[in-house]
């Protein structure tokens, strides 16, 4: 678990960016403290996909630094980031089992086999995967599975922060009350930070201990939203 | 998939296929039939042989000296075209001008007339004046495909490979550019090598085209004809006489029109059957 | 502070295997046109990578002599006039595969696809008989209406694989702005699975105009095919290398065509075809 700094990051994703309109973020400066509940909201297409990616390592920035605790994790690959991160749609490994998609992210650390078999009965346990574990993921529901991404990222002891890019985009309207409430639980339980991306106010207030809201400053002819944060990020704390 | 309503008057959309399909298949297929089950001396007066030609093609060593060699053929381009169209596809890039460049350049030889291809390998493959035959000579290599089977043999799977490769490479890139972006990045954060990226995300995605590719390569590698005829004409001897080239060689050669016909039911039979068995273990293997 | 870390620029080394595997392609294909460079007699004279005796002849006669140019213009005829019979007859019977359940749906698109495992070494010699039984043996027609065996069933396939992508709601809402069916199939949904249509018409036109088995037992002077014309050519006229180098040439040109402009979605095609 560490605290998050993003500092001065800006990220365009083309190659040579020169005007302000090129950057998809620009001047970003965060903190996300140990062990908090974020929800960034806004739009699609306003970058916070991108800061996610940023935060994970998936992308690196044009210009900034990206700080886990004090270390400076800016040039580091992903996997040392110790990151866990859930899609908008379910990612399962199809050809294998429940427990072997829990267990595959251990197995890749080398982590005997006996400890991970015990982390990965007590993750189904948490998320009531118990029944069919030994059953084909591909075979589960869509919540099933977004559990299972979610369950993956649950059985590291080692991961600094959570990441959640629009969770329940997929998911049944009554089956999203029930997963938002787990992930809420979980929270309580495991205190990992998390950042959860959407762009649905319930769903951000409901999660969050603190809300960052985006918004797009003006629509620029590419259809590309700036985000500047001095001017148009606003804090909502409970 | 969409869920489908009962219509029985969709019928009518496809009377038209059934018609003209079963026009070119059903006729054909009975006058085999009838050549088959029957000894004819012209004149359309047929005498009843029942199953003698069957009996006759199934004992024969010629049929299962062809047989053999399609089997072996078969099993030997798959084996080499199938992963080395998944690898070459997986080194392609995904996205930039090459893709275009590299997708045009490989489907090229898909494209050009069979006979074409076989005339281009005969050519190539001269041991005096081609490429092929006169480099290998050259370096040392005793080879002209004429006269030894086993330099026969190497030319045709090179052929083959040349002509067809392609085929797996692009369904192989088509199964991997679906894979969504995501797949990839929560493999990199569950730490997963390469491999892990190929055996758990890649391969299981691409199944479904690679079955495409293998029935397509399995059908098609089993009626070859015309470029082998061109190339080998069967030969040296009969050593590169698949069933095709044997088929016509009865039918046409000697005028053997019973068994040649007897032998067509066999080998269409073959093919079926063996799609059949391969399509349902896919499929019993996707329920599992 | 640097920039571009880490961009997506392509390692040289992933272009490496395409690129020696390309390059494996096209050595015959080169040496195909060098051959057609060629003067007979430079040919059957030896070994030479280069054509030392650069000669246009080849494709001179060719482009003059009528019996080879017509087996050209033969050959694009029929598959062109399969390529819309084939297309045109597989649309309806495509629609009701991916939008209905029909008596025997199943087993008929599995009938269909076996007709593509049918070899044509079975059918060459009944096809010899039946079109020569209904007066159309030697005609353009013929050979598209066998081609019809193979890429019927294929047409079928890659566009039942379009058409299901397409949501049934498209279908509904025409309806309920009173569109007739055939008003609504040939305005909406033909432009919808436009692409579909363009991959179908490809592989027909591929597998027709590289088929020369049927295309030459079903022609023999008026609608002679390229295929029979090279063989018998070549057999007449003795072993000319360098004439038949450069016929064959030629036929690589509208396939290079063709690819080119359905470049962007072969690939596509390919993948929304269902077993």
């Amino acid at each position: 678990m560490a605290k998050i700094s993003l500092q001065d990051i800006r990220h365009s994703y083309l190659s040579n960016p020169r005007l302000d309109v090129d950057f998809a973020l620009k001047h970003i400066d965060i903190v996300f403290e140990d062990g908090g509940a974020y929800a960034l909201l806004g739009p699609s297409g306003c970058g916070k996909t991108t800061l996610l990616g940023i935060v994970s390592g998936l992308v690196s920035p044009t210009s900034g630094r990206v700080l886990f605790d004090e270390d400076d994790v800016t040039d580091m690959d992903t996997i040392h980031r110790h990151i866990a991160q859930v899609f908008q749609f379910p990612v399962i490994y199809d050809t294998m089992t429940v427990f072997d998609n829990l267990a595959f992210p251990l197995r890749n650390r080398k982590i005997p086999e006996t400890d991970v078999s015990s982390r990965v009965l007590e993750v189904a346990k948490m998320l009531d995967l118990e029944e069919g574990i030994h059953r084909r993921a591909a075979s589960l529901t869509v919540d099933g599975k977004q559990k299972i991404s979610l369950g993956r990222g649950l059985v590291r002891e080692d991961v600094n922060v959570m990441m959640f890019d629009e969770p329940l985009t997929v998911i049944d309207q009554n089956m999203k009350w029930e997963l938002r409430s787990k992930l809420k639980e979980l929270h309580q339980n495991v205190r990992t930070t998390m950042i959860y991306v959407t762009h649905d106010q319930t769903e951000a207030l409901t999660f969050a201990d603190e809300v960052l809201a985006f918004k797009p400053v003006r629509q620029l002819p590419r259809l590309a939203f700036v985000l500047n944060m001095s001017d148009s990020v606003s804090r909502v704390s409970r | 998939m969409i869920s489908k309503s009962v219509k029985q008057s969709a019928w009518f959309f496809v009377i038209p296929v059934v018609f003209l399909v079963a026009f070119n298949a059903l006729i054909p297929l009975m006058t085999v039939v009838n050549y088959a089950f029957q000894e004819t001396f012209g004149d359309n007066v047929f005498f009843w042989e029942g199953l003698t030609w069957f009996e006759q093609v199934l004992n024969s060593d010629r049929f299962h000296d062809a047989f053999l060699r399609q089997i072996m053929f078969t099993s030997i381009i798959l084996l080499i075209e199938v992963p080395l169209g998944i690898a070459i596809a997986l080194s392609m890039p995904r996205k930039g001008p090459w893709v275009s460049v590299c997708l045009v350049l490989m489907a090229l030889p898909l494209l050009i007339p069979w006979n074409v291809v076989g005339a281009m390998w005969n050519i190539f493959a001269l041991p005096d004046i081609g490429l092929l035959g006169y480099s290998l000579n050259a370096i040392g290599i005793d080879y002209n495909f004429t006269q030894q089977p086993i330099s026969a043999w190497i030319t045709t799977i090179l052929m083959d490979v040349w002509h067809w490769t392609s085929l797996v490479v692009l369904l192989a890139y088509a199964g991997l550019t679906a894979i969504p972006e995501a797949y990839y990045q929560a493999a990199k954060i569950d730490g997963a090598s390469k491999w892990a990226v190929f055996k758990w995300i890649q391969l299981p995605k691409m199944k479904r085209v690679l079955t495409i590719a293998i029935l397509l390569r399995f059908m098609d590698s089993f009626m070859i004809y015309t470029e082998l005829i061109v190339l080998t004409g069967g030969g040296p001897g009969n050593s590169t006489t698949l069933l095709s080239i044997d088929l016509v060689k009865l039918a046409l050669g000697q005028f053997d029109l019973g068994p040649a016909a007897a032998m067509s039911l066999v080998y269409f039979f073959v093919v079926l059957l063996i799609c059949w068995v391969f399509y349902t273990l896919m499929m019993k293997n996707e329920q599992q | 502070m640097n920039s571009n870390r880490r961009t997506a620029a392509i390692p040289l080394y992933r272009l490496l295997v395409p690129a020696i595997y390309i390059l494996f392609l096209m050595l015959p294909i080169y040496w195909l046109l060098s051959m057609s460079f060629k003067t007979t007699n430079e040919i059957l004279g030896g070994f030479s990578f280069f054509p030392r005796d650069f000669t246009l002849e080849n494709y001179i006669e060719i482009f003059t002599d009528p019996t080879w140019y017509r087996g050209y213009l033969n050959s694009i005829t029929y598959v062109v006039i399969n390529t819309v019979i084939s297309v045109t007859f597989a649309l309806p019977a495509a629609y009701a595969f991916s939008r209905y359940r029909f008596l025997g749906d199943k087993h008929l698109f599995f009938w269909l696809l076996t007709n593509r495992m049918a070899p044509p070494a079975v059918f060459a010699l009944p096809f010899f008989q039946l079109y020569a039984a209904i007066d159309l043996y030697d005609t353009h027609i013929a050979v598209a209406l066998a081609h019809c065996l193979f890429n019927i069933p294929l047409a079928v396939w890659i566009l039942e694989g379009f058409m299901s992508g397409i949501p049934k709601q498209l279908d509904e809402m025409a309806y309920v702005d009173g569109y007739s069916f055939p008003r609504f199939f040939v305005k909406i949904f033909m432009p919808a699975i436009a692409s579909g249509i363009g991959v179908a018409a490809f592989f027909c036109f591929m597998y027709s105009w590289v088929e020369m088995l049927l295309s030459k037992t079903l022609t023999s002077v008026a609608a002679k095919s390229i295929a029979a014309t090279m063989t018998r050519t070549a057999s007449t006229a003795g072993y000319e290398l360098g004439l038949l180098a450069a016929a064959g040439a030629l036929t690589i040109i509208p396939g290079a065509i063709v690819i080119y402009f359905v470049r962007n979605y072969i690939a596509k095609g390919f993948s929304l075809g269902r077993v």
